[in-house]
């Protein structure tokens, strides 16, 4: 039992169980909380594969800017509300619940016996190697992704702005 | 003369007889863009076209006097190696029946003029007498039997179409319905020997037809078998027993249509596709006798219908049949002149008939049966008197023109036919005399007893109420205009007595009448037989029969014999008038029925058809529209109940999802041991 | 250093959550946090791979900016429409919105 390992439990059970109460917690505004610390934890395993870019980008992206715009989205919408009374639909939740639930066994099953090699030392992914990457080969994916988020902030206006009467 | 000029630049007036068809064809189309514009106008519009028709027809006979036949035809499809041809012919033959057609066709125009003056429908009836015309010379103008075929049907539509004209009325409308089906029977027939023919002979041309007969090139079995399939239609258009019921029903139609429909155009066209198809005929005796026989049935049968029955349209009607049947009797014991000659002069008192009766009916305010009129002889001068030649001419008086045609069916069955069908023939000939004059004495002779004319108590049911009625109740508000129409015959108020009609009705008649005198002499034996001389030259239709001095005699013996029964019945009362009906009145009552052929239609074709289309349509909807039924519930209500999985619901989507995605992976897992 | 299969088998227990989570809430935000949480445990495999995989290389760190980078458009995307739904049927209850329904 080492450090790595040690700290990865800490952050991995940060994130189980952050996701769990992001399904559990009674008001909005505690579970996107939750998700926030979700996001963290996940930021944090990043850091400990050695991915620093990568993690940094995370806390910036998900930590930051999409919890706040699930916090916008919360405000403007039904967020005094605490839930909307019990669930009507008990096959549905069963349901979901067994096939989630098988689909998970499979896929641990799967991973157990992929029998992957494991490597030694991570391989260190430095914002330099990145950027070459993303100008270099990937350049052209890169600029369409600029031109998706563009058209995504434009799309967002469009579509939340109160119409015109 | 012009055609003269023409004819010395190589293109004679024949070049130019398509034009005939084509004028009908023209004021058809006028009247049918512009006939509600022009109103009254419409019936000069029809009369110039016939005119020109008429007069292009008189050109083209001449022309074809001591010319050759012409024939233009082009290529319209190739069928394998066979072509079929499009075109006009010019033979003898189709030379005389343009000018019968056109001319009947005009006299019919003029007199409708008049008779239909007051129908809000007289442009829609004279285009249709336009379209009739029009259907009537393509079919003579055809140079092959496909084309004749064509307007063949178009001149049943138009018959339909005339006959049915007065759709408002059930008889009518009725009427036009039997002539159209039953007409279709002999259509059928005619459409399966012409298939016939063109699989054996590879064309529709009556010349290569011809050939082709001549050189053998037909089994006589299939001769025969064609032959009889074209009579079948023959006899479908000309009202030929078993199929001549529609023929006394057509009558509802308005009278000018039924001298058009008797004279010159349908019940004509069947008369003539057989004599285009002769060479076939003659080619198969078998084919020959039957056509013999239903000649001479139809002809007896016709005639003793028209004995007893008391309208004096259907009475004209039966006598119709029975002069077709005397063409078609003559036609089978290889009289071809004979029947074509009768046709022609036929065509010239029949329509002359029809047109007087068309006179009386109208003058007596559209009342039909002769028990009602009487007397008419000093009221009506042209009329009795055209009428009475009209009535000798079919008698066969000499000289007038039914007697010589008459005289040449009598020797050609005299001569070809065996002693059977002599005798019906001339007691068909005694009996055509004697319903004749029952008619011309009841209608002209004695007092008249329709009454008063305007008694508005008198049953008058008739063409011109129904369509009153109708009209009334289209514009019931308009007081005004119903008044006007209380009695659409006359122009100021009526007067309580029949009275002659006015000149445009009279001169056809007078025309008609000329004809009916003069007509026969064209082929007189004194004359030295100028029609069959013309008709049979270059046609190879065998030696034409001519009877010696007796036999007219004769004939005219036996026309004088009915002329004087009837008299002695009718006018002088020497016998009583129901002296026959009584001592035999089954017989009488067969007669007229019909000979009850509709009731026997009725049982034999038209009930077990109608059970059995009821049968099958229970099975339909029991059997077939049960299986469909339940198919289509089943459908809908699977599909129903997979809808109501369908609701609308992400999630449950997405869950579906999700297990679909697992039964793959497990499938995969299965098969293939996991991803290996 | 820690295994690969625990980093896998982290990443398959989040998405999992994440699954059930879209599968079962009711409220449209949280189903849209569920996604995220979807995509963020993809991007756990393909940094894992990346950094200690059998054939380590830049290319996993890259597609998960990529992968970031169209999470955060879809965000910005899927509240708008979330605003705009509410405004026009006064509710964000995945139950309520069902009118593609047969």
């Amino acid at each position: 039992m080492n450090a790595q390992m040690f700290f990865f439990i800490v952050f991995a059970l940060i994130a189980i169980i952050s996701a769990v109460l992001i399904m559990a917690l009674e008001r909005i505004a505690h579970r996107v909380v939750a998700m926030a610390f979700s996001f963290f934890a996940v930021a944090a395993i990043y850091f400990l594969l050695g991915a620093e870019f990568i993690g940094i980008v995370q806390i910036m992206v998900y930590v930051g800017a999409i919890t706040i715009l699930f916090v916008f989205g919360m405000m403007m919408t039904e967020h005094r509300n605490v839930g909307f009374g019990p669930d009507p639909r008990k096959t549905q939740q069963i349901l979901g619940f067994v096939g989630v639930g098988f689909l998970l066994a499979f896929m641990l099953y799967a991973i157990v016996t992929a029998d992957l090699p494991n490597s030694g030392e991570p391989y260190v992914g430095s914002a330099e190697i990145i950027g070459l990457e993303l100008y270099g080969h990937y350049f052209i994916a890169f600029i369409g992704s600029a031109f998706l988020l563009t058209s995504a902030l434009i799309g967002a206006v469009v579509i939340a702005r109160k119409e015109a009467d | 003369m012009c055609h003269g000029i023409l004819k010395e630049k190589g293109v004679g007036m024949m070049h130019y007889a398509w034009l005939i068809p084509v004028f009908p064809l023209i004021t058809f189309l006028i009247l049918l863009v512009a006939g509600r514009v022009l109103k009254e106008k419409v019936a000069y519009i029809g009369i110039a076209g016939l005119a020109l028709s008429f007069l292009l027809s008189v050109l083209v006979l001449l022309e074809r006097i001591g010319g050759e036949t012409y024939t233009y035809v082009l290529n319209w499809m190739t069928v394998g190696e066979n072509v079929v041809t499009m075109g006009y012919e010019v033979t003898a033959l189709n030379a005389m029946m343009l000018i019968v057609v056109t001319l009947v066709s005009l006299v019919v125009h003029i007199f409708s003029k008049e008779y239909m003056k007051e129908d809000d429908r007289i442009h829609v009836f004279f285009a249709y007498l336009g379209l009739f015309s029009f259907s009537m010379l393509g079919l003579v103008l055809a140079p092959n039997i496909l084309q004749l075929f064509i307007f063949w049907e178009l001149v049943g539509l138009c018959s339909f179409l005339l006959v049915g004209f007065w759709y408002f009325k059930p008889e009518a409308a009725a009427a036009a319905k039997k002539a159209f089906l039953i007409t279709r029977i002999g259509d059928v027939g005619l459409l399966i020997g012409l298939v016939l023919l063109f699989n054996r002979v590879g064309s529709f041309n009556y010349a290569e037809i011809y050939t082709a007969v001549e050189m053998d090139q037909l089994s006589a079995p299939m001769i025969t078998t064609i032959a009889l399939l074209i009579f079948l239609g023959a006899v479908g258009k000309s009202a030929q027993f078993p199929l001549h019921v529609w023929l006394p029903d057509a009558m509802e139609g308005p009278t000018p249509v039924s001298a058009l429909i008797h004279a010159a155009t349908m019940v004509a066209a069947g008369v003539y596709l057989i004599g285009v198809m002769y060479p076939l005929f003659l080619a198969s005796s078998t084919a020959m006798t039957v056509v013999a026989y239903t000649g001479a049935l139809t002809a007896l049968f016709a005639a003793t219908m028209a004995l007893v029955n008391n309208d004096i349209k259907r009475i004209l009607a039966y006598s119709t049949i029975s002069q077709l049947g005397f063409m078609i009797l003559a036609l089978g014991t290889a009289g071809y002149v004979a029947g074509l000659f009768h046709l022609m002069t036929h065509a010239f008192f029949k329509a002359l008939l029809f047109l007087g009766a068309g006179s009386v009916i109208f003058a007596v305010h559209h009342r039909q049966d002769i028990r009602d009129m009487g007397g008419l002889w000093g009221k009506m001068k042209v009329t009795s008197v055209t009428f009475l030649i009209g009535s000798l001419a079919i008698a066969g008086i000499f000289p007038l023109a039914g007697f010589w045609s008459k005289e040449e069916i009598l020797a050609s069955t005299l001569i070809n036919g065996d002693g059977f069908l002599f005798l019906i023939a001339l007691v068909t000939a005694f009996l055509t005399a004697f319903y004749m004059f029952r008619l011309f004495f009841k209608t002209f002779t004695g007092e008249f007893k329709g009454g008063d004319l305007n008694d508005p108590t008198e049953e008058t049911f008739n063409e011109q109420a129904a369509w009153e009625a109708t009209q009334s109740a289209e514009v019931g508000l308009d007081a005004g205009y119903e008044e006007r129409k209380v009695y659409p015959n006359h122009q100021e108020v009526p007067e309580n007595e029949p009275r002659e009609n006015a000149g445009l009705m009279t001169f056809p008649l007078m025309v008609l009448a000329v004809l009916a005198v003069i007509a026969g002499f064209i082929n007189a034996p004194f004359l030295g037989h100028q029609l069959e001389a013309f008709l049979t030259a270059g046609l190879n239709v065998g030696t034409q029969p001519h009877g010696a001095l007796w036999l007219a005699f004769l004939s005219v013996a036996v026309a004088v014999a009915g002329i004087s029964l009837a008299w002695a019945m009718y006018v002088k009362g020497f016998i009583r008038e129901d002296f026959f009906s009584s001592k035999a009145p089954s017989i009488h009552k067969l007669f007229q029925n019909n000979y009850y052929l509709d009731d026997i239609y009725l049982a034999v074709f038209v009930r077990p058809t109608k059970e059995i289309s009821l049968l099958l349509w229970e099975m339909d909807k029991t059997i077939v529209d049960g299986v469909i039924t339940l198919i289509g519930s089943l459908t809908s209500r699977s599909g129903k109940a997979m809808g109501k999985h369908q609701d609308g619901q992400l999630q449950t989507y997405g869950l579906v999802t999700v297990f679909g995605g697992m039964v793959v992976i497990g499938l995969a897992f299965a098969v293939r041991g996991y991803f290996g | 250093m820690v295994s690969i299969t625990l980093f896998l088998a982290l990443a398959a227990i989040l998405f999992c959550i994440g699954l059930y989570g879209v599968l079962t809430r009711r409220h449209l935000v949280i189903v849209l946090a569920s996604i995220e949480l979807m995509l963020n445990a993809v991007n756990i495999n393909l940094v894992a791979f990346s950094a200690i995989g059998p054939f380590a290389n830049i290319t996993g760190q890259v597609f998960t900016l990529f992968v970031i980078t169209v999470a955060a458009a879809e965000a910005a995307v899927a509240l708008a429409i979330l605003i705009a739904l509410y405004r026009n049927r006064n509710s964000i209850d995945v139950l309520k919105h069902d009118l593609l329904r047969w």
